[in-house]
């Protein structure tokens, strides 16, 4: 016979004719290869589509310009003379863009010239342009909200301006404009905000360098880059966020990696007579082995193909979701991008069937070790002394690679690092399960009755059971370490804002609360402190400045006042940094730059040409870029014409915000102006930083529910395998009762031990989410603090799981005929 | 009047409607004053400065058009420049359309500019920077007799209606030298060029279909100007100056426009006349263009029309005369109103 036909002979004995008798199993553990691929194929795809959409985004705006000029505070259109010989080499266009609010919904307003503008022309605008109107009013997307409107009222500056609708951008060779934008000539934009945001140059490649160190001539202070070089900074602001994500998938994956490696443990177990008639019938080891790991194989492919499936089902859902939020905290993006990208499903599906090929190499290397007489005895007890030892061995091996790695990434400042590491201390801490199961069942299981039941079931099982530990600390882990991660982070943000935030009300723009777009006009604050009723006003100034290619936000702020002073908390220098940095034209810089470029207080910064000395380094957590502090008179020389865009204000009478809150509504109910009580500031960063965490917590949940399903079949694996025993228990008068109540004892030791485990993982994970991948990828200092009601509901919830888990075996053993067993036992 | 076709495309185009409009209007009495009428009139819809030519080297000649518009709207200025070279291997052209804006096209440092292409006037002297498709040319230029100023009383009518009309005036004998660098080469030529300089707010009726132009050098020294304006329904409309070699110019109507044969562009399908006879009481002109293939295609602007550098041979006042010229004709791809 063919050594193919005889392979394919032996895995129809072997597993097929298995699996058909044991459906329950063989859903269960597809069905955690498919959640597991699932939840990974969603995160890779989401991702992707996101930065993909991103980039889309910007080559639409940027129609494949391949520079891009901007300068902090706008461009002089004056200067523009001086680029004739640009001409020769290509073109520029300059444009103006604002974000702008349409009933109170995000609008990124192009003011593109749509005379001269070539990239126009590619959203057959052209055509429009030649039969007719003038380019007046707002082209849309087909899917704008706004399409379909007659005229909208968009808000920027703190001011409403209505535009009659022009029509719809048709998009070509597949290229859309963005949902989220709305374009409109430039010379409608000139007399509503004069300043060019930026110019987009396109130049032959061979002539790309010289341009851009031409055009630095020009513009010493300008920001010149690639639209290659802009795409890489999309990518990499979003690269912490998908390696949280990510990471976390892969968390999800190894849970399901414990479960296939149950499955098929247990199923080699139950199979030891089928295996070593086999080989007594002349099957060799290698063809035992060979397909063992086609089952492997067959439940990677299945699984992987049912998760990559679902994965990009719940891509369909998470990717809104996902990029609304980054909409929100970032840039536009296109939420309409069609589903294209079959890396994410086909990375995690072969992620899947390798994950599941290394779950099935143990059990199929065990296979064929059995020796036959042992394999005939079906009642061997999994108690090997020497087994646990080498777990415990690998285990502590693995902590020790991690605590190694983890000392690395601190020392670094390698968030990536810190991620290896977490997996390593995971997977380390998952080899100490036999251990502490082990001792465990030393400890609870004495006596006789239950305990002896126990102890001799635990014992007799220790290694299946080890796994549904294992899977279940690993999850447990994950969840409780993000569980502080996020609790902390919220703490922090509260404590932070608690100091922070410390005036009565809060002005900005209705639109945007950056500059130009925010920008309040002066009388609003002339008018603010024309009031009896208020008592002091703060003023900041905002705009965005590139640190060489790093773009950070620049902040003017009031450094005399007493009451700016108070609000601030200092990582380096104090309260008195900010009269050094008055008395000295110098600067603070926030926490996140310091981190991001190694700039500490005493040292200087370079920013537009000019150097400055950091004064004190303070807390912050609304810029994610960064954030440089220049008192208000030095940020006026800086940007003349500067308009601030925000305002704080001091209440005379401070019992009484809400009357104050009128009060300013009716003072400058003229203006388009966002007025809010410090309450209400902060529960609305709140509700974002929520939002954030949103798809964090899902995964949690998948992770959970994932390794719920590996401590199911570890006891229904037992129960099966033990139903001889117990049918005999049961004959001779057991009381059903008695038997569900041991179970369920297991399945609590089992969740018992997982917490055990899961409590040094926490607390290792939560110190590197916290000191090491937070610290590092974002830069911010976050206090650790217990969410202890969570941490307790994470443990009742645990045991009502395991309670679950245990209700599918005791239902098995309740359907079980104790003569019928018996007798299928004899055969 | 030159460049009535593209100011047309425009009035109705990208940048404006047409009719009730705040612009000022061509009147009569209006005295021009030079140096200064050489720059931008504001308040005018449509203005241009139209550059027509001959250069030439040792056993070489080239034919060149350069022409900057102004075109007024309610909601800004755009500028828009046409050129053209005719050459002995062919013909190139090229368009740019921008706003009036920093670096984009407007007047700069005294001189009118749209992206790297500009002219500057001062005194008599005028400067030209064209690209032209690959063809860089840069003419340094200056004329000795007035400019010449057409119609009476500043005022070039375009039709029977009297409201419709220009201030119009040419600097005719603009010679000098040009650098033309084109396919690599670098050459230095002798030019003679003339210049149109046109503007106002109303022009064409609905009636009219296109227009037949041409400037004329005669090597008697005389010069002029001439168009017909085709009418349907309605005789067509001749206007034209006459500019002795010495003396007072003078309007000029007694002549007609004969078309002589045809010529279909291969590259629009548009049938041309291949070429005119001027008859008038003086005598006799057969215009011939250099290449039958003159035709400007330009997008932006929206127009078919031709430009060409043309030849002259003929008698004229009982002699036989040879001369140089260049001829537009607008309106063969179809009416211009109906296109609009």
């Amino acid at each position: 016979m063919p050594a193919l036909a005889r392979l394919a002979a032996l895995f129809g004995t072997l597993t097929w004719a298995h699996y058909r008798r044991k459906p329950g199993r063989l859903g269960l553990a597809l069905l955690g290869v498919a959640v597991a691929v699932a939840v990974s194929t969603a995160i890779r795809s989401t991702n992707n589509r996101v930065i993909h959409s991103f980039s889309r985004s910007i080559e639409n705006l940027s129609g494949k310009a391949n520079l891009q000029l901007t300068q902090t505070g706008g461009i002089p259109a004056d200067k523009l003379w001086e680029l004739s010989w640009l001409w020769e080499k290509g073109y520029f266009s300059p444009y103006i863009q604002l974000e702008t609010s349409w009933q109170r919904q995000r609008i990124d307003l192009y003011g593109f010239d749509f005379l001269g503008d070539r990239r126009i022309r590619q959203f057959n605008l052209t055509r429009n342009l030649a039969q007719g109107p003038l380019p007046q009013g707002l082209w849309v997307a087909q899917d704008s909200p706004l399409n379909g409107k007659k005229e909208v009222e968009l808000v920027s500056g703190a001011q409403g301006r209505t535009f009659p609708l022009a029509g719809v951008i048709q998009g070509i060779n597949g290229r859309l404009p963005p949902v989220g934008a709305a374009f409109v000539d430039l010379g409608e934009l000139l007399g509503w905000h004069p300043r060019l945001s930026g110019l987009d140059i396109w130049v032959e490649q061979e002539a790309l360098e010289s341009v851009q160190a031409r055009l630095a001539q020009v513009f010493p202070s300008a920001r010149i880059v690639t639209v290659a070089t802009q795409q890489k900074f999309t990518e990499e602001m979003l690269q912490a966020f998908q390696m949280n994500l990510g990471a976390l998938g892969l968390i999800a994956l190894l849970v399901s990696c414990y479960l296939v490696y149950n499955t098929l443990n247990i199923s080699v177990l139950e199979r030891r007579r089928d295996l070593n008639l086999l080989i007594a019938l002349g099957a060799k080891d290698r063809e035992i082995f060979t397909a063992l790991m086609l089952e492997g194989l067959a439940f990677g492919v299945v699984g992987g193909l049912l998760g990559a499936w679902g994965g990009f089902v719940l891509s369909q859902l998470s990717y809104g979701e996902v990029s609304e939020s980054l909409t929100n905290l970032f840039y536009l993006s296109d939420a309409r991008l069609p589903f294209s990208d079959w890396r994410g499903p086909l990375g995690s599906f072969a992620l899947g069937v390798v994950v599941c090929l290394g779950a099935a190499w143990h059990p199929a290397r065990r296979a064929v070790k059995l020796q036959t007489a042992q394999g005939l005895n079906q009642r061997v007890s999994e108690f090997d002394p020497q087994g646990i030892k080498t777990a415990t061995g690998l285990g502590l091996g693995l902590i020790l690679v991690a605590l190694a790695v983890a000392w690395a990434a601190v020392l670094g400042h390698n968030y990536r690092l810190g991620f290896v590491s977490i997996f390593a201390a995971v997977t380390g801490l998952s080899f100490l399960a036999p251990l502490v199961l082990a001792g465990l069942v030393r400890l609870t299981a004495r006596g006789e009755g239950l305990g002896l039941f126990l102890r001799a079931s635990i014992k007799g099982h220790l290694f299946k059971l080890s796994v549904a530990v294992a899977a279940l600390a690993v999850s447990l882990s994950m969840a409780g370490s993000v569980a502080v991660m996020v609790h902390s982070f919220r703490a922090t943000l509260v404590n932070w804002m608690e100091t922070t935030i410390q005036a009565d009300l809060y002005l900005k723009s209705e639109s945007s609360d950056r500059s130009p777009a925010g920008e309040l006009p002066p009388e609003v604050n002339r008018r603010l402190l024309a009031q009896p009723w208020v008592q002091e006003t703060l003023q900041l100034y905002m705009t965005r400045a590139y640190l060489k290619d790093r773009e950070v936000d620049l902040a003017g702020v009031e450094f005399a006042k007493g009451q700016y002073q108070k609000s601030v908390s200092f990582v380096e220098g104090g309260p008195e940094s900010f009269k050094e940095a008055l008395d000295h034209q110098g600067v603070l810089v926030s926490e996140v730059l310091a981190e991001k470029t190694g700039l500490h207080q005493g040292d200087r910064l370079e920013l537009s040409g000019r150097s400055y000395q950091i004064y004190g380094v303070f807390r912050n957590y609304s810029s994610q870029r960064g954030l440089v502090y220049l008192d208000v008179e030095l940020f006026g020389e800086l940007y003349p014409g500067a308009r601030p865009i925000g305002l704080a204000v001091f209440l005379g009478n401070r019992e009484n915000v809400e009357k104050g809150q009128l009060l300013v509504r009716e003072l400058l109910g003229d203006l388009r102006i966002d007025i809010s009580r410090s309450r209400e500031l902060k529960d609305r960063a709140l509700e974002i930083f929520d939002q954030t965490f949103r798809m964090t917590k899902l995964l949690q949940w998948i992770a959970f529910g994932i390794s719920i399903l590996a401590v199911v079949a570890s006891l229904s694996a037992m129960v099966l395998e033990r139903k001889a025993e117990l049918a005999i228990l049961l004959a001779l008068g057991a009381k059903p009762g008695l038997l569900h109540l041991a179970l369920l004892a297991e399945s609590w030791v089992i969740a018992t031990a997982a917490l055990l485990l899961a409590g040094a993982g926490a607390f290792d994970l939560s110190w590197m989410l916290i000191g090491v991948i937070n610290r590092f990828s974002f830069g911010w200092t976050i206090v650790t603090e217990l969410p202890w009601g969570e941490l307790a509901e994470t443990g009742v919830m645990i045991y009502l799981g395991a309670a679950l888990a245990a209700w599918v075996p005791i239902r098995a053993l309740g359907k079980t005929q104790p003569a019928q067993t018996l007798k299928s036992e004899g055969e | 009047m030159k460049g009535l076709v593209l100011v047309l495309l425009l009035l109705a185009g990208p940048w404006g409607p047409l009719g009730a409009e705040p612009y000022l209007q061509a009147k009569g009495g209006y005295v021009f004053s030079f140096p200064k009428d050489h720059q931008p009139h504001r308040g005018y819809k449509t203005e241009w400065w139209y550059y027509t030519g001959h250069l030439s080297g040792p056993e070489v000649r080239y034919g060149f058009q350069f022409t900057i518009f102004k075109i007024e709207r309610e909601n800004g200025t755009a500028f828009l420049f046409h050129c053209a070279l005719t050459e002995p291997q062919g013909f190139r052209f090229d368009e740019k359309l921008q706003r009036e804006f920093p670096g984009l096209a407007g007047e700069r440092d005294g001189g009118i500019w749209v992206e790297d292409n500009g002219l500057k006037i001062e005194g008599n002297r005028h400067r030209l920077v064209s690209h032209c498709q690959g063809a860089n040319l840069e003419l340094e230029l200056s004329h000795a007799r007035a400019p010449v100023v057409h119609g009476e009383e500043g005022l070039s009518p375009k039709g029977e209606n009297p409201t419709n009309t220009t201030h119009y005036y040419s600097v005719v004998d603009l010679s000098g030298t040009a650098v033309l660098e084109s396919i690599g080469q670098r050459r230095e030529l002798k030019a003679q060029v003339w210049m149109d300089h046109e503007f106002g707010s109303n022009f064409l009726e609905p009636n009219q279909k296109g227009w037949d132009w041409i400037t004329l050098n005669l090597d008697s020294g005389d010069q002029m100007m001439l168009f017909r304006i085709r009418q349907e329904p309605g005789p067509d409309f001749y206007w034209g100056t006459y500019i002795p070699k010495t003396g007072p110019t003078r309007t000029y109507r007694r002549f007609t426009l004969v078309p002589q044969g045809s010529w279909e562009s291969r590259k629009s399908g548009v049938l041309y006349p291949a070429g005119f006879v001027v008859q008038a009481p003086e005598g006799t002109l057969a215009l011939t263009p250099w290449l039958k293939d003159q035709e400007l295609r330009t997008p932006l602007a929206g127009m078919i029309y031709f430009e060409g550098a043309v030849e002259v041979q003929g008698q004229w006042q009982g002699a036989a005369v040879k001369g140089l010229g260049y001829l537009e004709m607008t309106g063969y791809a179809g009416p211009i109103q109906a296109r609009f």
